[in-house]
């Protein structure tokens, strides 16, 4: 990608590599924290490594500076989501707040709310959740039923969350819900920033198949919240969301497929070290060149989609495309990934070769074709206002 | 600096597109009437009087990996008798080699299929070419094909007479029955080999096999893409049980797969000529792992298109499998599956062992 990067770009990629190179988490290695911790610990360090790289200098690199950005492109962001790809760095706890809760507020936010919230998030002084799926409203989002009515000038909020990742370490919620009763189901809906601190606050953990404790359920009992806190106009909270979902789809895992190379490259090394006769293996060859085609042809795609979103042009059902490759060939990946370690894949030793870090990343990456809209709403959404087809609901 | 295709690329596009436009309406027309296709040599004139196959080396642009990939797409679109891919790579191979004036102006080249084992190739030893140059396409209508061989010190292309003494034609079945394939048998024909001091005899050997590479994979997609449009068509028209079948989500989703392929693939190309003519590091990965990837979804995008059209798909009338016909045929053609799949793997070592 060299002939498409400018020499300012070309340093910031030098400079970025040899910090990273120098500066991971103890303990962090092949992608992974190589010692067991409970979730608490696990934030702590994650936090940490945020306002680390926030210090220095690489948090909100495309954002606008008078809002504690650096006023770079989003070409910078795509180095810098590749070259933590590369190096198998944290991916941290905040990327709700840094790649969706900011976009919104770029998108749609007043000038006092970008002026406060933004530079917060770039140090990770403010950690984000996201309450939008309820128990019976995920992909038919619109069903939702958490509302909030206005009472001596302020939002008081009651209702129920669910799926809410990060939330026993958020600080902050962008939270959609219902603030009046229209005729159809996406009016009425508002989108309201809530302080996690807030009194009538519950948070209860759901345990994910991976382990990992990032779920939850978020009960709001007369939470009492601020009318400013109200991010675009009141009931178009829908139109406004439907911007985050598509910047989601778009530019949220715009650079992974460094990571996911990271992730093929470290298993095809640990086969043959384990084995190497594995080199000569037709299944092994197989099985790696295919994964790795289609991850060199998601970063195509991702520098087609940073070329039209910097030339100007709106994302807009197109990102369901990029949605689909991402999730798609990520479990591709990980599935190759699980034939050439075959029994160190399922039944890791402890020792050197580190196949322990495989597992995890093979579990989470059945989920990424639920979650950001599941595969099925995504091929709804291209069917339907792509190519036209007629709406089955 | 990441936009690939510049308004000039969109002005050759709209041209060539409108092109095929034109002469694919002939070729339907013609089918429709008695079953005969557009002549290749009426084809090849228009594509000519475009300037893609002008003498001038000097035109860069026209003869670019992305300018190329542009009109491959749009050929395949069409799927038209007529080796575009082919030709448009012998062009660039010429130019590259600096031997544009071995082609005469208005027309073109045709090549023998490459990426295969050398065991595969005809031999080359003392100038002169024997054995067997595979699968040449319309070699009776142009007369002159770019000829991968082997020699001692490895790959060569040479530039060769075809309606001379020692050439013999064996005529190949073919999954795209209507194009035209011959093995040429070579028994000691003269012979230059392209390279010098413009570039080298590899060099010139492994820009041919990666604008290959590309062309063919512009081609399937350009042809995906038509089945794609004809399959929307045919789902937002064809009624059963009172509805539309688009109506149905298995089909609607199969076609969204299918566009989900179609975009895959030609930002993937985009990407590789871009890298190609800039000579990026990059460059060689991504147009192996762009012809992986072609010839892999684009069988895929064949096969579900005919599912998703039922019986109507299956006929000869019907104008799918001539689409579907010529994405089989380029998936195993200039670097099946198979040796794309051995030379990334080289690549992606490397890159692992670089690490």
């Amino acid at each position: 990608m060299d002939f498409l990067l400018t020499k300012g770009q070309l340093e910031f990629r030098h400079r970025l590599r040899q910090w990273l190179q120098s500066n991971l988490p103890a303990d962090w290695r092949n992608g992974h924290l190589k010692r067991a911790v409970d979730d608490a610990e696990r934030g702590a360090i994650l936090r940490a490594w945020e306002h680390e790289v926030f210090k220095a200098g690489f948090a909100g690199l495309h954002w606008p500076l008078a809002y504690g950005g650096h006023g770079l492109t989003l070409v910078e962001h795509f180095i810098y989501g590749e070259e933590c790809g590369r190096a198998g760095a944290p991916e941290g706890i905040n990327p709700i707040g840094r790649e969706l809760v900011a976009g919104v507020l770029l998108h749609a936010g007043t000038e006092v709310q970008k002026k406060h919230y933004l530079p917060r998030i770039a140090a990770c002084e403010d950690i984000w959740c996201q309450g939008f799926s309820e128990p019976q409203a995920g992909s038919d989002l619109t069903a939702l039923t958490t509302r909030a009515v206005e009472r001596d000038g302020k939002w008081v909020i009651n209702g129920q969350k669910i799926w809410t990742s990060y939330a026993q370490h958020a600080d902050m919620c962008l939270l959609l819900a219902r603030t009046s009763a229209e005729k159809k189901k996406s009016q009425g809906i508002s989108m309201i920033m809530v302080p996690m601190n807030t009194p009538g606050i519950t948070r209860r953990g759901i345990q994910q198949l991976d382990g990992v404790w990032d779920f939850n359920e978020v009960f709001f009992d007369d939470v009492t919240v601020p009318m400013e806190n109200t991010v675009g106009p009141v009931g178009e909270g829908w139109r406004v969301s439907g911007a985050v979902l598509a910047i989601e789809r778009a530019t949220t895992r715009l650079y992974r497929q460094a990571r996911y190379v990271h992730e093929l490259q470290h298993a095809y090394r640990a086969a043959c070290a384990r084995r190497p006769s594995s080199e000569n293996s037709d299944l092994l060859k197989q099985a790696v060149t295919q994964a790795y085609s289609q991850l060199l042809v998601l970063r195509a795609l991702n520098v087609r989609f940073v070329g039209r979103i910097m030339a100007g042009e709106q994302v807009g059902p197109e990102a369901s495309i990029l949605k689909q490759c991402w999730s798609h060939f990520h479990q591709e990946s990980t599935s190759a990934i699980a034939e050439i370690l075959g029994e160190d894949h399922w039944f890791p030793k402890d020792d050197d070769l580190d196949c322990g870090r495989f597992l995890p990343v093979y579990l989470h990456s059945r989920a990424e074709t639920i979650f950001a809209g599941t595969s099925e709403i995504q091929k709804d959404i291209i069917s339907e206002r792509l190519l036209e087809m007629p709406r089955g609901r | 600096m990441f936009n690939l295709v510049t308004q000039e690329h969109g002005m050759v596009r709209e041209t060539v597109h409108r092109l095929f436009k034109d002469l694919r309406a002939t070729d339907t027309e013609m089918r429709q009437r008695d079953g005969s296709r557009i002549a290749s040599a009426v084809i090849g004139s228009a594509l000519s009087e475009l300037g893609l196959f002008g003498t001038d080396g000097t035109e860069t642009f026209m003869v670019s990996a992305q300018v190329q990939a542009i009109v491959a797409l749009e050929a395949g679109a069409s799927a038209l008798p007529f080796p575009v891919t082919e030709s448009l790579a012998a062009h660039a191979t010429l130019a590259k080699a600096g031997g544009l004036a071995v082609v005469e102006d208005g027309q073109f080249m045709t090549l023998s299929t490459v990426s295969v084992d050398l065991s595969e190739l005809p031999g080359y030893q003392a100038d002169q070419l024997t054995g067997t140059g595979l699968l040449v396409s319309y070699s009776q209508v142009t007369g002159k094909a770019l000829i991968e061989a082997r020699k001692a010190s490895g790959r060569v292309v040479l530039a060769v007479e075809l309606n001379g003494a020692g050439v013999r034609r064996h005529k190949r079945t073919s999954v795209e029955g209507e194009y035209l394939l011959d093995d040429l048998e070579f028994d000691h024909v003269s012979a230059n080999p392209l390279g010098g001091s413009a570039a080298t005899e590899s060099d010139v050997s492994v820009f041919l096999e990666q604008r290959l590479a590309i062309l063919a994979a512009a081609e399937i997609a350009g042809a995906c893409r038509s089945m794609v449009e004809m399959t929307q068509e045919y789902l937002l028209t064809r009624s059963q049980f009172g509805q539309v079948l688009g109506a149905n989500q298995v089909l609607k989703h199969a076609l969204a797969d299918n566009l989900v392929r179609v975009e895959a693939m030609s930002a993937s190309i985009e990407y590789a000529a871009a890298a190609l003519d800039a000579g990026a590091q990059d460059a060689a990965a991504a147009a192996t792992a762009t012809k992986l990837f072609a010839g892999r979804a684009g069988k895929l995008v064949a096969d579900s298109s005919l599912q998703m059209h039922g019986a109507i798909g299956y006929t000869a009338e019907y104008h799918l499998h001539l689409l579907m016909r010529r994405v089989y045929r380029l998936a195993y053609s200039f670097g099946s599956g198979r040796v794309q799949s051995d030379r990334l793997f080289e690549m992606f070592k490397q890159g692992t062992s670089n690490d």
